[in-house]
């Protein structure tokens, strides 16, 4: 998927300049001798505390100094105090981090007290300290940084270290027979580099501020040397009657720190590869465009959903290419395909909750409730709340669904608040009834626990409840059970079926197993690379597949293994290009022939089955007789 | 909830003990001898001898620690080298200065970060977001002690509101206390401030992808709801965990900006003792720093276990 997109490319100049910036101060900070117009250190007493002019561009100081010419001198004193604080605390902190985590048990336990102990004292503190036991001066004082930020490298590296040691190939390699020394260099160092240069740039920054702090207490570079520390401790002798004295040297310290900080977390932003574009998260859902042509929505009794000419794209590829289908009261409608199949994109399209860079449109999106009928086109943000209110959605995960700080019964209780016209004490009875409804034992003392204290199973019941809370028409479900073990996936599908007959719900599954979906769905629809390729009644679909991509579904359902995810036939899948005309599944159909090469084929009736094969009614396609045996 | 306290009590002890050890370590390190800084260059071998039996120092290191730790752990941290002064005393006449000022800060930085990055959280992706997105970064590199001189030079020496050099303590007048330090405080706590709100940013962003905020706005939990109940409490915890490392940066920087403002703290205690050759200054220092960044370190890991349960030892 496109990561770069227009909001990136803003900052990429600024961490250009940035760069630019590093360089310029490094350069200052090499050839500053020569660049420079005074000797720093010599006055002219005739020219004290002067402002910007020809010969001092920056003015002079309280002893008649070029202030340019010291600004210079500081440049290299602050790049030799930051490579030299960063140097220690990687030259200390890395070899101590890798070894205890590599070596683990005791000894790490014991190192890392001492280093939290370290870490403990603040840096400028400890550097006081350092300075108390050997001197003052600045190779002193960045030695003392240096030490005191080893503390925070040692715990990196050993945290990477780790990570690293955990991690399956090293065990692998360890097995294989690599000496320690071999695995240390081969594959934890080359893994340690991103995040230590990410560190450094923190080290650096912090020590040029640190060095201007301790030149300014005179504990960093000797008087009569130049700092941009002690130019503020001048500075501010005169600052009654001079203030603007002590702006150079701010500005100066100012500009590197942030130069260094934007590079920094530029590559701390390259490094965990997040994504800023879309900031605002789940919180603001997409609009569903009005596509295609506009036709009165045909009003059928009974009728829940209706979906037409539905397409999900994101900037580089398409999830859902005109999907059409309606669900009924009572009707169970399952959407089955592999991943990455545009199922998911679909139901998620319905419930209102694709987020951005999805771009969805529709000729229809439409739900019939007793309140009357909604649309979720081109609808503003409170008419989409008002279309969701009607939808109950639960989740892949339920444990990650719920807030993990707030108690079962305060979830149940905020969802029924919204649902509304609930007094207090009518809510913790809905409460209860619902948890009740979901096949929940004990719902007081359920309701009184935080989704980190009830199972996978029991969180599921719950994100059901609260879907229910709204007493909504439709209720769509996202591979409810995948996340589940094999004897809750079938109590929970056994609770969807009691829950759908019991209140007469319309139900949208999603699942990619044919096996849920035999359980209970009326009908359904498979998808294949976004497209629904055929749609038939369970039964029939089962018995008599018309499409050659349901025959490989039905090929690998496991016969009395339920859950097992559906394995496409042909393993070298990535190898299989995607063709440019003619059917989708073309490539990897056993019975594809020439004209399939040729259109993308409709959806067109065979058998009573809606199919998107156009050798359909060539092909004896192979079916199971009876249900494909699902259940414990 | 009293169980997890004292387990937090119980585990910070040994920090702030091997703190103390480690720097005790460093400072036998020096070459300073306590009885030329106490008795000056003129005195006798034998005078010199003497002063050394009579403060331990040339008893064996480990002899040496165990004793100031006993004393430490009376509230007796040595007699000064210097002066017949007791270190203890020095340090508590100058603590309410130093720890006025970092408390200050750490109360401006979570103040004015919390409100900003929450303020940008719940526009993110708006231009306000970028906004207060980009000030921060910048404000994250201002240098507190420089943001000192500039509110001395521009703020305090202009304008006759607040003092420019002269401490009051909260005993004396608290209005004044108050007014002395404003100025510092706001020094202190700008850069960190910054800090504060891009985390707080950051965190919130992170949390708006979570299945969790998707399930609330399913069940239609309001804009708002969602905003200043789910998202912000989650947002907070990676923010109070990191303020404790932040209130040990205060207290270092409290010992520069006091110096901008020339206010009586430990700052200058110590610097004056480093002069000296004093260690004790420096020990007794270093271990109240320690001291103090664990206290606060209590504070926000109960402050942490109200705001996430989850942690609370059952």
């Amino acid at each position: 998927m496109k990561r770069r997109l227009a909001g990136t490319e803003g900052d990429s100049t600024f961490v250009k300049v940035a760069w630019g910036l590093i360089i310029l101060l490094g350069g200052v900070a090499v050839f500053g001798p020569t660049l420079s117009p005074y000797d720093p250190n010599i006055g002219d007493f005739q020219k004290l505390l002067q402002g910007p002019n020809g010969d001092h561009w920056l003015g002079t100081d309280n002893l008649g100094r070029d202030t340019l010419s010291r600004l210079i001198a500081g440049t290299r004193v602050a790049a030799l105090a930051g490579l030299e604080a960063t140097a220690i605390a990687i030259a200390v902190g890395v070899p101590i981090g890798i070894t205890v985590g590599f070596v683990g048990g005791t000894i790490d336990r014991l190192v890392m007290r001492v280093v939290d102990a370290v870490a403990a004292i603040p840096a400028l503190v400890l550097a006081i300290a350092i300075i108390a036991a050997i001197g003052s001066g600045l190779g002193q004082a960045m030695l003392a940084v240096g030490l005191a930020f080893s503390a925070s490298v040692a715990r990196l590296a050993r945290g990477l270290a780790l990570a690293e040691r955990e991690r399956l190939y090293v065990d692998g390699a360890r097995v294989v027979g690599l000496s320690r020394p071999n695995l240390l260099g081969r594959h934890i160092l080359p893994n340690i580099g991103g995040p230590l240069v990410v560190i450094a740039t923190t080290v650096f920054a912090a020590a040029i501020v640190i060095e201007a702090g301790l030149s300014f207490l005179g504990l960093g570079v000797p008087i009569p040397d130049a700092s941009w520390g002690s130019m503020l401790t001048d500075a501010q002798r005169v600052h009654r009657n001079h203030p603007w004295q002590s702006v150079p040297p701010g500005i100066a310290i100012f500009i590197s720190v942030l130069a260094i900080n934007v590079v920094g977390d530029s590559l701390l932003r390259r490094r965990r590869g997040e994504s800023f574009d879309h900031p605002a998260g789940h919180l603001e859902p997409v609009i569903v465009r009005k596509q295609g042509e506009h036709t009165e929505p045909v009003r059928e009794p009974g009728r829940v959903l209706t979906v037409r000419s539905l397409s999900v794209s994101y900037p580089e590829t398409t999830a859902v290419l005109d999907a059409n289908f309606h669900v009924d009261q009572g009707e169970v409608v399952a959407l089955v395909g592999e991943s990455g199949s545009g199922k998911t994109s679909v139901v998620m399209a319905i419930a209102g909750l694709l987020t951005p860079p999805a771009d969805v449109g529709a000729a229809e999106l439409s739900l019939n409730t007793p309140a009357g009928d909604l649309s979720l086109l081109d609808v503003s943000r409170r008419e989409q709340y008002g279309w969701r209110r009607n939808i109950g959605v639960v989740f892949q995960e339920p444990a990650a669904s719920l807030n993990p700080l707030q108690t079962v019964g305060r979830q149940m209780t905020n969802a029924l608040k919204r649902a509304g016209g609930l007094s207090r004490s009518e809510i913790s009875e809905r409460t209860i009834e619902l948890l009740n409804a979901v096949g929940l034992p004990r719902p007081q003392e359920v309701a009184r626990l935080r989704p980190d204290q009830i199972s996978g199973g029991m969180a599921q019941r719950v994100v059901i409840a609260q879907a229910l809370a709204s007493e909504p028409s439709l209720l769509v479900a996202d591979e409810p059970t995948t996340a589940l073990d094999v004897t809750i996936q079938a109590e929970t599908i056994a609770l969807l079926k009691q829950l759908g007959e019991e209140r007469g719900l319309a139900v949208v599954l999603v699942t990619h197993d044919l096996g849920v979906a035999a359980q209970l769905s009326d009908r359904t629809l498979v998808m294949y690379q976004g497209r629904v390729v055929e749609t038939a009644l369970m039964a029939d679909l089962v018995a008599s597949p018309q499409h050659p991509y349901t025959a490989e579904l039905l090929e690998s359902v496991p016969r009395n293994v339920p859950g097992v995810r559906i394995e496409p036939r042909i393993d070298h899948l990535t190898t299989l290009e995607v063709p440019t005309a003619g059917c989708l599944y073309a490539p990897r159909c056993p019975h594809a022939a020439d004209v399939c090469r040729q259109d993308e084929p409709p959806l067109r009736e065979v058998n009573g089955h809606l199919t998107a094969c156009v050798r359909a009614d060539d092909l004896e396609l192979a079916g199971i007789t009876r249900n494909p045996g699902v259940g414990p | 909830m009293t169980r997890t306290i004292l387990i937090r009590v119980a585990s910070l002890i040994p920090l702030v003990i091997l703190a103390s050890f480690v720097t005790f370590w460093l400072l036998q390190l020096t070459e300073t001898d306590p009885a030329v800084v106490r008795l000056g260059d003129d005195a006798t071998e034998e005078a010199y001898e003497l002063y050394r039996e009579e403060i331990g120092v040339n008893d064996p290191f480990l002899v040496q620690y165990g004793s100031w730790l006993a004393n430490a752990a009376t509230g007796d941290l040595g007699e000064s080298w210097h002066g017949p002064d007791q270190v203890s005393e020095l340090i508590s006449e100058r603590l309410s200065v130093t720890i006025s000022l970092a408390l200050g800060g750490l109360f401006v930085a979570v103040a004015i970060g919390m409100v900003a990055g929450v303020a940008a959280g719940v526009r993110a992706g708006r231009p306000a977001d970028a906004m207060i997105t980009a000030v921060a970064s910048s404000g994250q590199a201002l240098p507190n002690f420089w943001v000192g001189i500039l509110l001395v030079a521009f703020v305090a020496i202009p304008y006759d509101v607040f003092p420019a050099t002269l401490y009051t303590g909260p005993t004396e007048s608290l209005w004044d206390w108050l007014l002395s330090i404003t100025l510092p405080s706001i020094a202190l706590g700008t850069s960190a401030a910054a800090a504060i709100a891009r985390q707080t940013r950051a965190a919130f962003v992170r949390v708006l992808h979570e299945p969790y905020i998707r399930t609330a706005l399913a069940v239609g939990l309001s804009r708002r709801s969602i905003l200043y109940r789910t998202a912000l409490r989650n947002a907070c915890i990676p923010v109070v965990t990191s303020a404790a490392t932040l209130f040990g940066t205060l207290l270092g920087g409290a010992i520069v900006v006091e110096a901008v403002f020339a206010y009586p703290g430990l700052g200058n205690l110590v610097l004056v003792g480093i002069q000296n050759g004093d260690l004790p200054i420096v020990l007794g220092f270093v271990f109240v720093a320690a001291v103090a960044v664990a206290l606060v370190q209590l504070v926000l890991d109960i402050t942490y276990t109200i705001i996430d349960p989850r942690t609370r030892v059952s």
